[in-house]
């Protein structure tokens, strides 16, 4: 978050890679599947010594912000944890970081048993769940090790959350990766037929030097046509959901604020936690090249408090690094909105992070579409 | 595969619609919200419960 000149050192999530390996083989992982090999070479799974460390530096850096933080089970599938150390680990990090912090759990979906999801009602975790939504859209690249769909075990699991009293509280959204040859409208129903009061989509991932899936060009639009549609089948509903990117971009528009990373100028700090205790930048920069997620010093809960960490130039550096650098981006009417998108989708090869996002065209077009609604909206007001 | 950064075309601009859904639930729930917090003072970015988290994954 950014407020004054200090702000870089307070933290807003951490991701806790728990499971550095995934029951699921979707092909357009950014994990496995993106050149970053980083993976083969950690634990499979965090263990209670390097989780205590991490619970222990989290309570000390809780003491010393004066904002809470949100922790996020991540992976891999962090559910691959299992009941019985799911629930070592979550009592751990609940009593390390007590309300109002949050602690989340990002699955895939397929392993929510029922005496998981008890752990997650004990010690109260969030659950986000990625489905990429109706069965011929997720089966197409949501696949297991095997080569088949996932969707059923997917819903499955939604459902057995969602049929609980206790639990069915804690589903916080569903969160789709964009095909954009899908049809939105019917994403958009099958994403807010699981259920969960809010919807999210992110595009595939993909940068300058390598374009994102069902992108012919930068300045087609395919993506800014999907989500034209899907904000079509969102505006229609007499009973939405929320749609968290949609929120986000239209709010901004409408004079208010951004709550996801890569919208509108917000920044977060943002931190990963790799099983064997590394620290490391937001794993989203995988995108833009093995190892640009790393820190150049290397950094661990084992050695290091976060304090350290986040007073350090290198994370002052990539804190900045949200900020676009582009000259274009610096020109532009709606960078209030965009914000310049994800960092990863900046890079390239030969400009680093020193362009706009590969999906500037697509983000263009449905601001476009979204400032002609707040114009007319300002109008009516008048 | 390389491409150079390229100011987006007209076809990054969409058309505008011919009857904006002003009266969408939706949108009218987003302008509540934002009259709402207006005056507020700082924005609260840490209401993480019951929220999606903030990483974009």
């Amino acid at each position: 978050m950014r407020v004054g000149g200090a702000s870089a050192q307070r933290l807003d999530t951490v991701l806790l890679k728990v499971a550095s390996r995934c029951n699921l083989d979707c092909s357009y992982c950014y994990v496995y599947h993106m050149g970053d090999e980083a993976w083969r070479h950690q634990p499979k799974r965090m263990s209670d010594a390097v989780l205590q460390q991490v619970a222990s530096r989290l309570a000390a850096q809780l003491a010393l912000q004066s904002t809470p933080f949100s922790v996020v089970l991540h992976g891999g599938e962090p559910l691959l944890l299992g009941a019985e150390r799911l629930d070592r680990f979550c009592a751990a990090l609940r009593a390390a970081l007590p309300h109002p912090c949050g602690i989340h759990v990002q699955t895939n979906g397929a392993l929510l048993t029922d005496p998981i999801i008890d752990v997650l009602v004990c010690h109260d975790v969030g659950v986000s769940v990625s489905i990429d939504g109706p069965q011929a859209v997720h089966d197409r690249f949501r696949l297991d090790h095997r080569g088949k769909g996932s969707f059923d075990r997917v819903r499955a699991g939604i459902a057995r959350l969602t049929a609980r009293a206790d639990a069915r509280p804690l589903l916080a959204g569903v969160l789709a990766v964009i095909d954009p040859t899908s049809d939105p409208a019917e994403v958009y129903a099958a994403l807010k037929e699981t259920g969960a009061p809010s919807l999210d989509v992110l595009p595939r991932d993909g940068n300058w030097d390598r374009l994102p899936f069902g992108k012919s060009a930068p300045e087609t639009v395919e993506y800014g046509r999907w989500l034209e549609g899907l904000l079509d089948a969102y505006l229609a509903d007499p009973e939405p959901p929320n749609v968290r990117l949609l929120d986000d971009l239209l709010r901004l528009l409408l004079g208010g604020r951004s709550i996801k990373e890569g919208v509108g100028t917000t920044d977060y700090g943002i931190l990963v936690i790799e099983p064997d205790g590394t620290v490391e930048k937001n794993d989203t920069l995988k995108v833009a090249g093995a190892g640009a997620d790393r820190f150049e010093r290397r950094w661990s809960v084992s050695e290091h408090g976060f304090d350290e960490i986040l007073s350090s130039p290198e994370f002052l550096d990539y804190y900045r690094q949200q900020r676009p650098l582009s000259s274009m981006c610096a020109v532009c009417p709606d960078l209030g909105v965009c914000g310049g998108g994800m960092v990863a989708h900046r890079w390239s090869s030969d400009r680093g992070f020193d362009n706009p996002t590969i999906f500037c065209a697509d983000q263009r077009h449905v601001i476009a579409r979204m400032r002609g609604l707040a114009d007319a909206i300002q109008s009516r007001a008048a | 595969m390389h491409n150079d950064p390229i100011v987006p075309t007209t076809e990054g601009q969409a058309a505008a619609i011919d009857v904006p859904p002003l009266d969408s639930v939706a949108l009218q729930r987003l302008i509540a919200e934002v009259r709402q917090s207006e005056g507020e003072g700082p924005f609260d970015t840490s209401l993480y419960n019951r929220s999606y988290h903030r990483h974009n994954r």
